[in-house]
């Protein structure tokens, strides 16, 4: 039949004509509550009024299940317009509601906070760990703001050593949002970067609501690398806060939690330098009581002694000259006088084929021929041992 | 690994090295040539990481908003109420 629709085509092309409507496919709504029903599953079905006209709407059991409606009751409700195809019925299905008391502000608020962390922006796990030592800060602000000011006050007294990649935005305005996800985009593209900080100066909720929008919450989520927020008093939460990595309760705190403290960690270097000092400085004496002891239990009467100690006191003297910064230092010095060190080790010149022969009744050390008698009982040491021999 | 001699390394990397030649330093049980080829090569990145240092002086590069952004997500549907950029209404 030419002309003529099935009537499921018609509540189809009903259908699709609001599903197409940008408006009707997410709005708040307000209005009272009347021919309130709750069906066996829990599903909440009523009506909301307005003036002479009421809208069918049905809020889900899964969602704001806290939430108890009771006719009369005056709600703002967030949702979309649609067609409940068996009857063909304009129906207002709710995913969200609030008292009409709590105010736009505070229902939008709560709204998209339990939304976003239903969807897993605030998770735990994903907040990123801060670089202990961020070479590269991006900075996310508006440059006319005081918060801006508090911020390179601290990072010059804390971390000069960082450059700031500054990307300016409105805070606050009907732009802002916009802006703000701009800049943090436009950061994202930067390489090197380490962290960023969001921040803005304290204000009234309305002065913050860029911050607690979708918008920038979905931009900051996006992020390849940690982000701080400082935004407002320590009092204020915005969603902003939820998603990043880190909240500071202020723009000046953010810059701090950002970066670390250049005098702490001057102190630190000098201490870590310190103690390789202290160890080395150790090593290097016990090396030297080594080479003492083992001259001494060679032989007792050594010619001159006293030469071998000043030689090993002299290597010891300038290698702690060395350790103690005094002389310039340098690689091959530390080599050389180890070796040099080594060298003077009695023993060392076992290794290459010398033996030590010693007296086995006085153990003497035997330099000469002439203090050799045919008969006589000597022990001879080599690099691995010792053992007994006759001269003939 | 190697002597720490990479120009391009961050204060970061460096830092974590010389805490660890600190920490083999410490450890002892070495012997002498390797202890002090340890404090050596510390020695040398505490010289480097305090240059950095010495010589910061913070700067501030500003970057600019591509200007063909339109800002991804939108809030609401103002759009259709866009200004046309006209002239001042007069007060009156």
């Amino acid at each position: 039949m030419d002309g003529v629709l099935p009537v499921s085509a018609v509540v189809t092309y009903l259908q699709e004509l609001l599903g197409a409507d940008a408006l009707l496919s997410e709005l708040w709504v307000v209005g009272e509550v009347t021919g309130y029903s709750r069906s066996q599953v829990g599903h909440r079905y009523f009506n909301l009024r307005d003036g002479d006209a009421s809208l069918r709407s049905v809020l889900f059991r899964y969602n704001v299940p806290e939430l108890n409606l009771k006719n009369g009751d005056r709600v703002i409700a967030r949702g979309r317009v649609g067609i409940y195809r068996e009857r063909g019925e304009l129906q207002f299905v709710c995913n969200f509601a609030r008292p009409e008391g709590v105010g736009i502000l505070a229902a939008r608020f709560e709204e998209l906070r339990l939304r976003l962390e239903t969807e897993g922006l605030f998770a735990l796990e994903r907040k990123r760990p801060l670089p202990p030592f961020p070479m590269r800060i991006g900075l996310v602000t508006s440059t006319a703001a005081a918060a801006y000011a508090d911020i390179r006050t601290v990072l010059e007294r804390r971390w000069p050593v960082a450059e700031v990649v500054l990307a300016a935005a409105s805070v606050q305005g009907a732009e802002a949002p916009a802006e703000i996800a701009a800049a943090l985009r436009r950061l994202a593209e930067e390489p090197g970067l380490d962290v960023v900080i969001v921040a803005r100066g304290g204000g009234s909720p309305e002065d913050l609501a860029a911050f607690n929008s979708e918008t920038v919450a979905r931009a900051i989520y996006g992020m390849p690398v940690p982000v701080v927020s400082g935004i407002g008093h320590e009092t204020d939460v915005t969603i902003a806060d939820y998603v990043a990595d880190l909240r500071a309760p202020t723009p000046s705190a953010a810059a701090e939690r950002a970066t670390p403290d250049m005098a702490e960690v001057a102190a630190r270097l000098r201490g870590l330098d310190r103690g390789m000092a202290t160890v080395a400085r150790h090593a290097l004496a016990t090396a030297a009581g080594r080479v003492f002891a083992e001259a001494r239990l060679l032989d007792r009467t050594a010619p001159r002694p006293e030469a071998l100690q000043a030689d090993v006191r002299a290597v010891i003297a300038d290698m702690e000259a060395m350790v103690s910064g005094r002389l310039e230092r340098g690689r091959q010095r530390t080599e050389a006088a180890a070796t040099h060190l080594g060298a003077l080790n009695p023993y060392a010149t076992l290794g290459r084929g010398f033996a030590i022969v010693q007296d086995a009744k006085t153990g003497k050390v035997v330099r000469s021929v002439k203090k050799v008698k045919p008969g006589a009982r000597l022990s001879v040491s080599v690099t691995d041992g010792a053992f007994w021999t006759e001269v003939s | 690994m190697g002597d720490g001699a990479d120009e391009t390394q961050t204060f970061e990397a460096l830092y974590a090295q010389l805490e660890d030649k600190a920490r083999l330093l410490e450890t002892g049980n070495l012997p002498l040539e390797a202890s002090l080829k340890l404090y050596e090569e510390g020695a040398a990145l505490v010289d480097r990481l305090q240059a950095v240092l010495a010589a910061a002086e913070l700067r501030i590069r500003t970057v600019q908003n591509r200007s063909d952004d339109t800002g991804g997500l939108v809030e609401d549907v103002g759009d259709t109420f866009d200004d046309d950029g006209g002239e001042w209404e007069d007060e009156t």
